[in-house]
């Protein structure tokens, strides 16, 4: 049977097929040159600026959730079967404005008008978000979309009048969105292939599908979110060759909850894996809800992070203190490591060719343990961190540490534990003598970098305060945000 | 027929100068129909994409194109030799400053490719010009560039210390300007009698604009006619194309057309003519065909003009009371490796017009010397000198009020100029035609709350944080409004459109013009249209910069509708068969004074259109093509107060609480006006806190892109409370002031002097811009 080599999606509606498409055809592009729709703008091609801003649509158990995505570093290949909205597509047949955009005029959100299509389609996405009202919420939604003229402030009085309100001709028309997305499925089987000049896509659609391929094609690059591996188009103008999509698996995007473990698929990006962090971890939810932009945790996922092994990635030190294990898989089978043996060398994991990142374990807590995890950049928002730490720690009843796992990120090529600090708190109760020795323990586990982001000694003296931090918190609890400004 | 007047008369009152009217354009921007340059195609035009030097200095030895040249689909790589050889001018800086010396400012002979040395990370080196944009960048790869390098310097400093290398074999010391305004001899008698010197050493950072539209071009060339058009994004479309005639070209400007669209930011930076202009305007005549170019942003960060980066010292003297007796001001500035088109304006004659502000500062003296380095060419960005100075005066009077233990707010009262000493003609040698500075102040404080803060700081306190609040009182000198063209055309299809030369890439103009000239000729506010980025419609043009555009176009308007109802009035009398002195002009009617006979001005035009029998001597048409002659600056104040909160232990600082009093004039659109204080605002807390260009030694651009280039974001802003306190300007019809830039003139000091304040009470003395918390935290840390 030949394999499907087009792509087809909803483009504002209308439906549209890509035969062949390059696999690196980014959706800014194909909207910008194939479309010719100019209304979707480019501020930076790298996902910092939020002008290309687009919404894509899928179904979610009876209703289609709505998405803002950065359009710039999205291939286009992952439209196949969705609804794409652009800032040409929102008004009324009438010709009226979209509730988003009308908010904008009143509360003149707008000024030389070039971030505010993303703008548009941020608040689009927000009108969408039922659960988003509150005002971190709606600072949330906004942390992607960067605008030089307005002063932001009425943007964000736009936004909140329409955040989570939904009450829009598309919520009226979704059953028959519904109904047209539907459509657009594939028989089962019919996983993607394009094999064309400018090179190969693969979409399989079990995991079995996937060992295959990678046996027969180590050297190819997987996608998950592409919020990494984008950039290396947009930034680099890398030729990508052979691009495998994980998102089309529907193993890869679960997230289990078992009795002790909450198992990650690594494909799963980060708003759907959100809310099941914020029980067991508030305090590595917080950090999640800072990681990137809306866009970017609408696309990135946890897979993504780990494996691209970057040291100042954020999740990373997180998981290397709750103890998490990577769960890898080949056509040979699967195996487990723990973290801190997946991260080798600067940019280099434990994966062998023809190997992948099946999933995440993160044990789950027990009563009283305590977890926090920090990230200090230059800015709150949507920013890579200069230092990042996470501190799990276990107590017996008379309050003496039984188990330290203390991470960082930013400190050394990888993101690593600090096995000397870890010591330094073991069999010792949690108070400022102990943090004292753990501080001075630090030294031995890290030689940080200069850079101009921050000095070796501003890494050193805050990855120590940090772990005060921590204490602070253990003894005066309060809710943390876990995100500091450098 | 009465409900219809009364409806009428609604709608007119609605968009009546004074309301808060929406955009014109909104309905257009926000459906994604705006035409942006990227957004204009040409079939079959190819594409172009620059070399850049990665050296910030040296000596070219080869460029070799050959390979590129092989690279599927190039059609060309141009270097400096192919422009030079075409006869193609220079990038000339447009400003003429006296020095110290008598001579000028020394040219920094700018081609639009490096032909000889490179002199910044960045310096455009060839154009690569190819079938299609991913062919071009293919092919800039391809070339390969041999240079020498050279030792970079990237500090004035370091440029003007003896032995450096010269940048500009034509220019001694690297030193392009040596500016000296005011007597030395009697500022420096004034400072030996002062009771008291309060002495700073500033940092203006270097600020890299960012509009958020990268700069695109596309250029064509009509064979037949001889003449070029170029679609670019700009400031002004009659100012550009005459010095792209004048001084690239070499043609006389009807053969070049410059058309701009909608501009997505500026702020200064696009207002130039830059290099990948010229190589587009020379591809597009050699190989007949329209060139495209777009930047990248990670170029954007190396090419595009930056703003500020200025050191400054800056001395008060005071007598016994707190009153000033002179003001000494010596700024470094650092002009980049070229001087851009206004590049030496802003560190020098816009400091001597702005750093009194609004105070009695009975001798000043400014010194300025502007320094060539192997840094992108800084040029004017939002204020371009204005805010800067605004914010010198403002810090050294608070350093005044802590050394001498005067009050911050009693230091700034004694030291006020009153309204009844309106015109008063101030040591910069302005002259300040209106303003209530007291007054603005008591309210600003006011609407501040500035009482409470006691109780604010404790309460900040007991949560750990440190809490401080700051003035920024500021006065503006705006660039005067120069010749402007007030068009007025009555169109076919009943729509009446103005044509001026100003161009906005943000502001908005459409619709306070709109509102302006249906105030004056009674015409339909939605019938009006505004036509601005077409250099062949204009006559005369001064651009948008300096805060000027609604003093410069708003003036030529209503001149110009003086004029539409001057000729109408004469056509009306004809057809009413009446006197034309009985013929008055009201609610977009001329009538028979005391009767009911009238016609309306778009009837007119109408009948007009249609064709009538006018008698010899008659005007024929109600078009009017005017110009409104220069007027003098106006001088726009207020008074903004910041209040921040800083967590010692990381150094993190938010600025909490906001407030700011303007008097801008007459205001024609308050939520327009209001939305530039924002964006001001939010562009002066993102230099104060945020915003950090930095170079290593060897001149490498470290924070370039958005990742590493720190900009506020929605989260960076608190709420800002704004108010009005109107004193009309006496200086144009319309009474307007100016508000593009005040913003920034009342952030940059009421935020940093906050920050200052807080930190105060940990000793530490000095805090420069940015704020960041790594400065803050090593400041706290040092004083420890
Ligand atoms: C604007 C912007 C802001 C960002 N901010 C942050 C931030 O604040 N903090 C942060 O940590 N990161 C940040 N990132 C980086 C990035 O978003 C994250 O690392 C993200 O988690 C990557 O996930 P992804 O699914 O997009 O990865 P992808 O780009 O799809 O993949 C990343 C790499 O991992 C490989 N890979 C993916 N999945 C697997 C798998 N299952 N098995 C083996 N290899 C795999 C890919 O081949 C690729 O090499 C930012 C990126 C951008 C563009
Ligand atoms: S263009 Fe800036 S985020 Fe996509
Ligand atoms: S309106 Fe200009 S960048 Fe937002």
């Amino acid at each position: 049977m030949a394999m499907p080599d087009a792509i087809s999606f909803l483009l504002n509606g209308e439906l549209r097929r890509i035969e062949r498409p390059a696999p690196e055809r980014t959706v800014l592009d194909h909207l910008r040159l194939v479309e010719r729709r100019t209304g979707t703008k480019e501020g930076c091609a790298e996902g910092d600026c939020g002008a290309c801003t687009v919404v894509l649509g899928e179904r979610s158990g009876d209703a289609v959730s709505y998405r803002a995505v950065n359009s710039c570093i999205l291939f286009t290949t992952e439209l196949d079967g969705k609804l794409l909205l652009t800032v040409e597509g929102l008004r009324d047949a009438d010709g009226g404005l979209h509730p988003a955009q009308r908010a904008l005029v009143e509360h003149h959100g707008s000024q030389c008008g070039y971030c505010t299509p993303g703008f548009v389609m941020t608040l689009f996405a927000l009108h969408h978000a039922p659960e988003m009202t509150d005002e971190d919420s709606i600072h949330q939604a906004l942390s992607g979309n960067l605008c030089r003229c307005t002063g932001y402030r009425p943007i964000l009085a736009a936004a909140r009048s329409v955040a989570g309100v939904g009450d829009d001709r598309f919520a009226r028309m979704a059953r028959e969105l519904l109904g047209r997305l539907d459509g657009l499925r594939r028989a089962p089987g019919m996983a993607t292939v394009i094999d064309g000049e400018y090179g190969r896509y693969d979409a399989p659609e079990s995991l079995a599908a996937l060992d295959r391929l990678l046996t027969a094609h180590p050297g190819a690059h997987l996608l998950a979110g592409g919020t990494d591996l984008g950039l290396l188009v947009t930034k680099q103008h890398r030729a990508l060759g052979h691009v495998i999509s994980l998102n089309r698996i529907p193993e890869l995007s679960r997230i289990e909850a078992s009795a002790d473990a909450l198992i990650v698929g690594a494909a799963a990006n980060y708003t759907d894996i959100l809310p099941r962090l914020e029980n067991d971890w508030p305090s590595f939810a917080a950090l999640i809800r800072r990681l990137g932009s809306w866009q970017i945790r609408n696309l990135g996922t946890m897979g993504g992070n780990v494996a691209n092994a970057s040291p100042i990635g954020d999740s990373p030190p997180a998981l290397l203190a709750l103890g998490a294990e990577a769960i890898i898989r080949s056509a040979g089978g699967e195996r487990v490591l723990p973290l801190e043996r997946f991260f080798l060398a600067y940019r280099r994991t434990a994966l062998d060719a023809g190997e992948y990142l099946r999933a995440l374990r993160i044990p789950r807590p027990a009563a009283g343990d305590f977890f926090r995890t920090y990230k200090v950049s230059k800015r709150f928002e949507q920013d890579i961190s200069a230092v990042c730490g996470a501190f799990f720690l276990r107590f017996d009843d008379a309050g003496r540490v039984t188990l330290a796992r203390i991470a960082y990120g930013g400190m050394a090529a990888t993101p690593k534990r600090a096995v000397g600090a870890e010591a330094a708190l073991a069999g010792r109760r949690f108070d400022a003598a102990a943090v004292d020795a753990a501080i001075a323990a630090l030294a031995d586990d890290f030689t940080p970098i200069d850079d101009f982001r921050a000095s070796a000694t501003y890494r050193r003296h805050v990855a120590g305060n940090l772990l005060r931090r921590a204490l602070m918190e253990r003894t005066a609890p309060e809710t943390p945000t876990g995100v500091l400004a450098l | 027929m009465n409900i219809r007047i009364a409806a009428s008369e609604a709608a007119a009152a609605a968009t009546a100068p004074g309301q808060p009217v929406p955009r014109r354009e909104d309905p257009i921007l926000l459906t994604g129909r705006g035409r942006y340059s990227d957004d204009v195609r040409r079939e079959g035009q190819l594409h172009a994409a620059m070399v850049r030097s990665r050296h910030a200095h040296g000596r070219i030895l080869a460029i070799d194109t050959s390979a590129a040249l092989a690279v599927p689909g190039v059609v060309a790589v141009l270097t400096g030799a192919d422009l030079a050889r075409a006869g193609l001018g220079g990038l000339r800086c447009q400003v003429q400053i006296p020095s110290r010396d008598g001579q000028g400012i020394r040219p920094t002979p700018r081609m639009a490719l490096a032909e000889d040395r490179v002199r910044f990370v960045g310096d455009p080196l060839a154009c690569v010009v190819a079938e299609t944009g991913a062919a071009a960048r293919d092919g800039t790869e391809a070339v390969q560039v041999e240079i020498e390098p050279l030792e970079a310097l990237v500090r004035p400093r370091a440029a003007l210390a003896p032995g450096a290398p010269r940048i500009w074999d034509e220019v001694p010391d690297n030193l392009a300007l040596d500016f000296h305004f005011g007597d030395a001899a009697r500022v420096a008698e004034a400072f030996a009698a002062a009771r008291h010197v309060a002495r700073l050493d500033l940092v203006n950072n270097r600020i890299v604009v960012n509009a958020m539209e990268p700069r695109a071009a596309l250029a064509e060339y009509d064979t037949a006619a001889g003449r070029w058009t170029l679609h670019v994004g700009c400031q002004g479309v009659f100012g550009l194309r005459n010095q792209i005639a004048r001084d690239i070209l070499r043609v006389p400007p009807e053969r070049v057309r410059i058309l701009t669209g909608h501009v997505g930011g500026s702020f200064g930076m696009k207002a130039s003519a830059y290099p990948e202009y010229v190589c587009l305007l020379h591809a597009a005549r050699e190989f007949g065909r329209p060139v495209k170019w777009v930047d990248e942003r990670s170029e954007s960060f190396l090419s595009d003009q930056h703003g500020r980066d200025h050191e400054v010292r800056g001395e008060l003297a005071l007598d016994e009371e707190g009153r000033i007796l002179a003001l000494r001001i010596d700024v470094l500035a650092n002009m980049g490796a070229y001087l851009a088109t206004v590049g030496p304006l802003a560190p020098t004659q816009n400091v001597v017009k702005n750093v009194a502000s609004l105070y009695r500062v009975p001798l000043l003296e400014v010194s300025s010397r502007c320094v060539l380095t192997n840094t992108t060419p800084v040029s004017a960005y939002r204020g371009a000198g204005r805010p800067e100075s605004n914010y010198y005066m403002e810090r050294l009077l608070d350093q005044a009020a802590r050394e001498t233990g005067l009050d911050r707010v009693e230091i700034r009262r004694r030291n006020h100029l009153r309204a009844s000493e309106m015109p008063y003609r101030a040591a910069s040698g302005q002259i300040y035609d209106s303003g209530d500075f007291p007054a603005v102040f008591a309210r600003a404080l006011d609407l501040a709350d500035w009482q409470g803060f006691a109780a604010r700081k404790a309460e900040s306190a007991r949560r750990g944080l440190l809490r401080g609040i700051g003035i920024g009182h500021y006065l503006e000198v705006t660039a005067p409004p120069t010749r402007e063209m007030g068009g007025i055309r009555f169109e076919a299809d009943g729509e009446v459109t103005i044509v001026t030369g100003t161009l906005d890439y943000g502001q908005g103009h459409w619709t306070p013009f709109a509102q302006v000239l249906a105030d004056r000729l009674g015409l339909p506010f939605e019938r009006i249209r505004l036509l601005q980025g077409d250099s062949d419609a204009l006559i005369a043009g001064g651009g948008t910069g300096g805060s000027k555009s609604m003093m410069a176009s708003g003036s030529a308007i209503v001149e110009a509708a003086a004029r539409v109802i001057e000729q109408g009035r004469e056509i009306a009398a004809h057809l009413l068969e009446a006197a034309s002195a009985d013929i008055e002009f009201a609610a977009g009617r001329f009538r028979i004074m005391g009767t009911d006979r009238s016609i309306g001005l778009l009837e007119l035009a109408a009948r007009l259109r249609e064709g009538l029998d006018l008698p010899e001597g008659l005007p024929r048409t109600l078009d009017v093509r005017h110009v409104f002659e220069a007027a003098p600056s106006a001088f726009p104040n207020g008074c903004h107060v910041a209040e921040v909160e800083i967590d010692p232990e990381t150094g993190e600082v938010r600025v909490v609480r906001y407030s700011a009093v303007n008097d801008f004039g007459t205001l024609i659109n308050p939520m327009l006006v209001e939305g530039q204080v924002h964006g001001g605002v939010a562009q002066g807390l993102g230099q104060a806190l945020m915003e950090r260009t930095v170079h290593d030694a060897e001149g490498q651009l470290l924070s370039g892109s958005f990742m590493d280039y720190a900009m506020p974001r929605a989260d960076s802003l608190p709420e800002i409370v704004q108010a009005h306190h109107p004193v009309p300007a006496t200086t144009n019809p319309l009474g307007v002031k100016g508000c593009g830039e005040a913003g920034c003139a009342g952030s940059l000091p009421a935020i940093m002097n906050a920050v200052a304040d807080a930190l105060a009470e940990r000793g530490v003395m000095h805090i420069d811009m940015p704020a960041t918390p790594l400065r803050i935290w090593e400041a706290l840390r040092a004083a420890r």
